[in-house]
C-alpha cells in the first residue's frame, strides 16, 4: 500500500536525525544463542549502510532503524573499518551480521567488503547469521557466501505468513511466497534460515494478533529451523509511534507469547525464540507492572534451552485481565482496550 | 434509509428511540459483547476475517479496519471508508469522523476509547459522524462509557454504549462510581447498595480468588453503568439533561471540558434543541449561561424582537414566573397605574440577559430557576450588561429609566449609556416607587408620549412573541391593529372578528397558531414543511416530508403545504432531520384543510 508508505515518508522527513560518520559501526555485543542445542556465545554485529533500500523509501510501520543509517554512503573502506573496530572482540561460536537492511544488498555492503568480511569471520567461528531481505537471496549470491563460509545461515524479517497483515499493516513489499523461495534458494546450497516473525504489528487486536503469530510460526517452521519473534516495541519516527502517541497502539502482552510459545511448542521442528527487547516499559511488550521481569526472563530463559517448565509457575492476577483483553480488544474498533 | 432504529423522544442531541430488531430494543442500549443479550455481531479485522452471512435480529458489522479520530488527517485515506453492501438484515459500519459512509442503519465511532481523557477529538468525532450520517440511524460509542462519562456520551448523541470498558476496568480491579474510580485499597466502606455491595464487604472481596473478586466488580460497574443510564434516560424524558450534564461533568476536568467545548460548538447542539417546552430550566452553574436555551433567546431577543417606543423602563427580574405575577412586579405595576402604558418594560436577569415585557410568558423566559445569592460574577455582569447594550442601541428609545438596585445597578451602568436612576434603596420602598413614577411622567411630557391602550399592550405581546418565534416582522402580519384579546392571562387568544389567529400556551411557552394564523404570517420560507400528495390525518410521519427548511426546530409552530392539503402543527424534530429521516413523527398537526 502506497498511502503507508507515503505516511512513513511524511514521518521520517519530520525527524531530526543525528548525523553519523560511515566509519562508525551501529553496534557491536555479546550474547547467547541456542548452536546444535547448546547455549553459546554470540556475537552481533551491526553495521552502518546507506541503510535498507526499503526503508529508505517509507519503509515498515514500526521500523525506526533507518534512523541508524549512515549520512553518506559508506565506502567499501568504510565498512571494512567498521568491521575493523570490533573484529578483535569477537569471541563467540556465532556472529550474527545486521546492518538493519540486507547484508546481501551490494547497494548496502560491496561485494568486496562482504567477502572480506566472511572471510575473516570463516576462521573465528563456527556459524554465520546474515540478516537479509528475501530478493537478495539468490544463486549468485549463496554460491559466493557458501563457498566461503561452512556454516551460513540468512536471516529474513518474514514477520508474518499472513500476506495481508504483512503488506498492510506492517508495509512490508514482499509475499510469503518470496520467502518460501529464498529458504529454498539458501538450503540448494546448504545454507539454513532463520525467520524473523513481528508478534503485534499496528491495525490489529491482541488476540488477531495471537492467532496471527501462531499461525505463522506453524507455516514458517518448514522453511526455517530457527524462529526468532520479534515482540514489537514503539520506535521513534515511525507509525506505530504516532499511533502509540495517540493512543492508539499498544505493544504486546509478555502473556500473549507466552501463549504464542506454548502454542507452538513441540509442533515444530524449529527452534522457537524470542528477545523481550523493553520488556516493561511503556514502549516495549509489557502485562501489568508488577510482573514483566519475571516474564521477560522466562522467556529469554526458554529461548535458550527450548524447555517449556521456563514458563511454570509463571502467574500473576493480571491473567484474568489480559484474557479480558483477548475477548473484548475487538470492541474498541481501532484501539487497545488497555494499555 | 433505516428500517432498523426509530427516534422516539428527544433533548437537544440526546434521545431515546427504539432498535427495531427482536420486538425492539429500547435505546439509550447497553450493548453486552459475547453475552445473549448482545445485539451486534462483531466482523473483526478486515486483515483476517470474511465477510459472513448476517441475520435479522442483529446488528452486523462485517470486517473493519479502525482508526481513532484523534489519528492525523495523513492517516485517514490509509484505510477506506467500508463498501456498503446491500444485505437483508440490520448494518452497523466502523467510521472515523472523516469517512463518509452511507445507508447503514448503525455507525461506530472507531477506536472511542482512545479519546478518554481528550474531549476535542472526542467532540469532534460525534458532530462529524452525526452530521455524515442520516440522523435517525443510530450511534454506537464503543468502549468508553463509564458509570462517570455516559451521561456525557449521551448527551452528545451516543444511541448505543458497552460495558466493555467497565468490564476491563473490573479486572484491573477497579471499582466504578458515578463519580470516580477506586481501587478496594482505598476503600474503607463499598459506597453503594447494589446486589453485590449489599452482599459483601472491601475485606470479603479483597480475600477472594482474584477471579470471583473481578467477576463481582464487573457485576457491580455493570449495574452502576446501567442505572446510570437509567437516570439520563428520565432526564432525557423530563426534558433536563442539560442540568444533569451540568452536574455529572464536575467528576472529571476533561469531562467538563467536554461540555464547555461543546457549548462552543453552538450549532451542534442548537439544531436539535428544542426551542419551546414545558419543563424548568435551572441555571446553577457557570455552564447555564452557555446553554443554547439561553444563547437562542438572546440572540432572538437581539435579532427578532422589535419594540418602538419613547420611554424603556429597566427592572430586576424576579424569582417567580411569569414575571408579572411576582409581589416585586405586581407592586411596581400597582405604583405606576396607568403610566405604565407609557413606558416598554425590560427585564434584566441572569442568565437570560433581557427579557422584554412581551416576552415573559417565552420559554424559558417563564420557565428559568437561577441560583440568587446577590452576588453576580464577573462574567454574569458582562453578558448580561453586553445584552442590555445590545438591545437599547438596537432600539431607539429617547429615554431609559433604570428602576434598579444592588448588582442590576452596576450591571446598568457598565453599558456606559445614559439612564435615569429612580431607585432610592429597595425598589418596592414608597419613595423609591414615587420617584419612578415622577421620572416617567417628566419624560413622558418632555416626549410627548402617546400612551398604549391596554388592548394595544396586549396585542403587543402577541406581536412580540410571533417576531421572536417566526422572525422579525411577522408579528405586524399576524396580529391586526383591531385583534380582539381573549382569556385571562396569560392564557390569551387572539381573535380577527370572530376568527381565531392562535393562542399563547403558557406551558410551553410559545404561540399555537390556527391554520388561519399561520397563513397570514406565510411563514415561509423559514418556518413551511413541504408533503406529498396526500392529506395528513393527525401528524406528518418523516417520509411524507418533501423538504423542510433548516430553520425550523422541535417545538416550533410549522405550516404544512402539499398539492392536497395545507395545514399548521408543530415540529416534533428538527427541519433538517425531517427532510433526512425515514422514520419518526415530523409534525404534530393541529389543523388540516384539504384543497380542492
Amino acid at each position: 500500500m502506497t498511502g503507508l508508505s507515503n505516511v512513513m515518508k511524511d514521518i521520517r522527513g519530520r525527524q531530526r536525525v543525528k548525523p553519523h560518520l560511515p566509519t562508525e559501526i551501529v553496534g557491536f555485543w555479546t550474547g547467547e544463542d541456542l548452536l546444535d542445542g547448546k547455549a553459546v556465545k554470540t556475537n552481533t554485529i551491526i553495521f552502518r549502510t546507506k541503510g535498507c533500500y526499503w526503508g529508505r523509501g517509507g519503509g515498515c510501520t514500526m521500523c525506526g532503524y533507518v534512523y541508524d543509517a549512515a549520512t553518506t554512503n559508506p565506502t567499501y573502506e568504510d565498512i571494512m573499518a567498521q568491521y575493523h573496530s570490533v573484529e578483535g572482540r569477537i569471541d563467540g561460536s556465532v556472529v550474527k551480521l545486521f546492518t538493519s537492511g540486507s547484508f546481501f544488498d551490494i547497494g548496502e555492503v560491496p561485494e568486496k567488503a562482504r567477502d572480506e568480511i566472511l572471510t575473516s569471520l570463516s576462521k573465528k567461528v563456527a556459524k554465520v547469521i546474515v540478516e537479509t531481505r528475501p530478493e537478495f537471496v539468490t544463486d549468485k549470491s549463496m554460491q559466493a557466501a557458501k563457498n566461503i563460509v561452512d556454516r551460513l545461515e540468512i536471516a529474513v524479517g518474514l514477520e508474518t505468513s499472513n500476506d495481508k497483515i504483512r503488506i498492510e499493516c506492517i508495509n512490508k513489499n514482499f509475499l510469503f511466497k518470496d520467502f518460501v523461495r529464498a529458504s529454498e534458494t539458501a538450503k540448494k546450497y546448504g545454507v539454513t534460515t532463520k525467520a524473523y516473525l513481528l508478534l503485534k504489528p499496528p491495525f490489529i487486536s491482541e488476540k488477531d494478533a495471537l492467532e496471527d503469530m501462531a499461525r505463522s510460526v506453524l507455516d514458517a517452521a518448514p522453511y526455517a529451523g530457527t524462529i526468532s519473534i520479534n515482540l514489537c516495541n514503539v520506535q521513534r519516527g515511525t507509525i506505530v509511534d504516532e499511533l502509540f502517541q495517540k493512543k492508539a497502539y499498544r505493544p504486546p502482552w509478555l502473556w500473549t507469547i507466552v501463549e504464542v510459545i506454548k502454542r507452538v511448542h513441540g509442533k515444530t521442528g524449529s527452534v522457537i525464540m524470542s528477545d523481550p527487547l523493553a520488556a516493561g516499559s511503556a514502549r516495549g511488550p509489557h502485562n501489568c507492572g508488577q510482573c514483566d521481569y519475571d516474564f521477560a526472563d522466562a522467556i529469554r530463559k526458554y529461548s535458550i534451552t527450548q524447555d517449556i517448565s521456563a514458563f511454570d509457575g509463571l502467574e500473576c492476577d493480571c491473567k484474568l485481565l489480559w484474557e479480558k483483553v483477548l475477548d473484548l480488544e475487538d470492541w474498541t474498533f481501532g484501539s487497545p482496550l488497555i494499555y | 434509509m433505516t428500517r432498523f432504529f426509530e427516534v422516539i423522544y428527544r433533548d437537544g442531541a440526546a434521545r431515546l428511540g427504539k432498535l427495531l430488531v427482536r420486538g425492539g430494543i429500547e435505546t439509550p442500549f447497553i450493548e453486552r459483547p459475547l453475552s445473549d443479550s448482545s445485539i451486534i455481531v462483531n466482523g473483526g479485522s478486515a486483515f483476517i476475517h470474511e465477510r459472513s452471512s448476517c441475520s435479522v435480529d442483529s446488528f452486523y458489522v462485517p470486517p473493519h479496519v479502525g482508526l481513532p479520530g484523534r489519528v492525523r488527517d495523513g492517516f485517514v485515506n490509509l484505510f477506506s471508508p467500508p463498501v456498503m453492501e446491500k444485505i437483508e438484515g440490520p448494518l452497523g459500519v466502523v467510521v472515523h469522523p472523516e469517512w463518509i459512509a452511507e445507508g447503514a442503519d448503525m455507525y461506530i465511532m472507531a477506536g472511542a476509547r482512545a479519546m478518554e481523557g481528550d474531549p476535542r477529538s472526542l467532540l469532534d468525532a460525534f458532530i462529524k459522524i452525526r452530521a455524515s450520517s442520516k440522523p435517525d440511524t443510530a450511534l454506537y460509542v464503543p468502549a468508553l462509557a463509564t458509570p462517570e462519562n455516559v451521561s456525557l456520551l449521551i448527551y452528545l448523541g451516543a444511541d448505543i454504549i458497552d460495558n466493555v470498558l467497565t468490564t476491563a476496568k473490573a479486572y484491573k480491579g477497579l471499582y466504578l462510581t458515578q463519580d470516580g474510580e477506586y481501587t478496594l485499597d482505598e476503600l474503607p466502606d463499598l459506597p453503594c447498595n447494589c446486589e453485590v455491595c449489599s452482599k459483601y464487604s472491601v475485606n470479603d472481596l479483597k480475600a477472594m480468588p482474584p477471579a470471583e473478586r473481578f467477576a463481582l466488580l464487573g457485576r457491580h460497574n455493570d449495574l452502576r453503568l446501567e442505572e446510570e443510564v437509567k437516570r439520563v434516560k428520565l432526564h432525557i424524558r423530563r426534558g433536563m439533561t442539560r442540568e444533569y450534564i451540568e452536574k455529572q461533568c464536575r467528576s472529571r476536568p476533561w469531562l467538563t471540558g467536554l461540555l464547555r467545548l461543546a457549548d462552543m460548538q453552538y450549532d451542534y447542539l442548537e439544531q436539535r434543541m428544542p426551542v419551546y417546552r414545558s419543563s424548568e430550566m435551572l441555571a446553577c452553574s457557570a455552564e447555564s449561561q452557555n446553554r443554547v436555551e439561553v444563547r437562542r433567546f438572546a440572540e432572538r431577543v437581539n435579532a427578532r424582537f422589535q419594540a418602538e417606543g419613547d420611554i424603556l423602563l429597566i427592572i430586576p427580574c424576579s424569582a417567580r414566573k411569569p414575571y408579572s405575577t411576582s409581589k416585586s412586579h405586581m407592586t411596581i405595576a400597582r405604583a405606576l397605574g396607568r403610566y405604565r402604558n407609557l413606558v416598554h418594560e425590560l427585564i434584566l436577569t441572569s442568565p437570560l440577559g433581557v427579557v422584554p415585557r412581551e416576552l415573559e410568558i417565552v420559554y424559558p423566559a417563564a420557565h428559568y430557576d437561577v441560583t440568587v445569592t446577590g452576588v453576580w460574577d464577573l462574567e454574569e455582569r458582562k453578558w448580561v450588561s453586553d445584552c442590555l447594550k445590545k438591545f437599547i442601541e438596537t432600539h431607539h428609545f429617547k429615554k431609559i429609566i433604570a428602576h434598579v438596585e444592588g448588582p442590576y445597578v452596576e450591571v446598568c451602568k457598565q453599558t456606559g449609556i445614559d439612564m435615569v436612576y429612580t431607585s432610592k434603596g429597595r425598589i418596592t420602598s414608597d419613595e423609591s416607587l414615587a420617584s419612578l413614577v415622577e421620572q416617567i411622567k417628566l419624560a413622558a411630557s418632555e416626549l410627548s408620549t402617546r400612551p398604549r391602550g391596554t388592548r394595544e399592550l396586549m396585542l403587543d405581546m402577541f406581536r412580540g412573541m410571533a417576531d421572536y418565534g417566526f422572525g422579525a416582522g411577522k408579528g405586524k402580519l399576524l396580529v391586526p391593529d383591531n385583534g380582539n384579546v381573549k382569556g385571562k392571562f396569560p392564557r390569551f387568544i387572539l381573535f380577527d372578528g370572530n376568527e381565531q389567529l392562535c393562542s399563547i400556551s403558557p406551558d410551553f411557552g410559545s404561540l399555537s397558531l390556527t391554520l388561519e394564523g399561520a397563513k397570514r404570517m406565510g411563514l415561509g420560507p423559514d418556518y413551511v414543511v413541504e408533503i406529498g400528495e396526500f392529506v395528513p390525518k393527525g401528524s406528518i410521519l418523516a417520509p411524507g416530508v418533501i423538504g423542510a427548511n433548516l430553520q425550523i426546530r422541535p417545538g416550533d409552530d410549522v405550516l404544512v403545504k402539499g398539492p392536497k392539503a395545507i395545514a399548521v402543527g408543530k415540529a416534533k424534530m428538527s427541519g433538517a432531520e425531517m427532510a433526512e429521516s425515514t422514520r419518526g413523527m415530523a409534525v404534530e398537526l393541529r389543523h388540516v384543510e384539504k384543497i380542492s
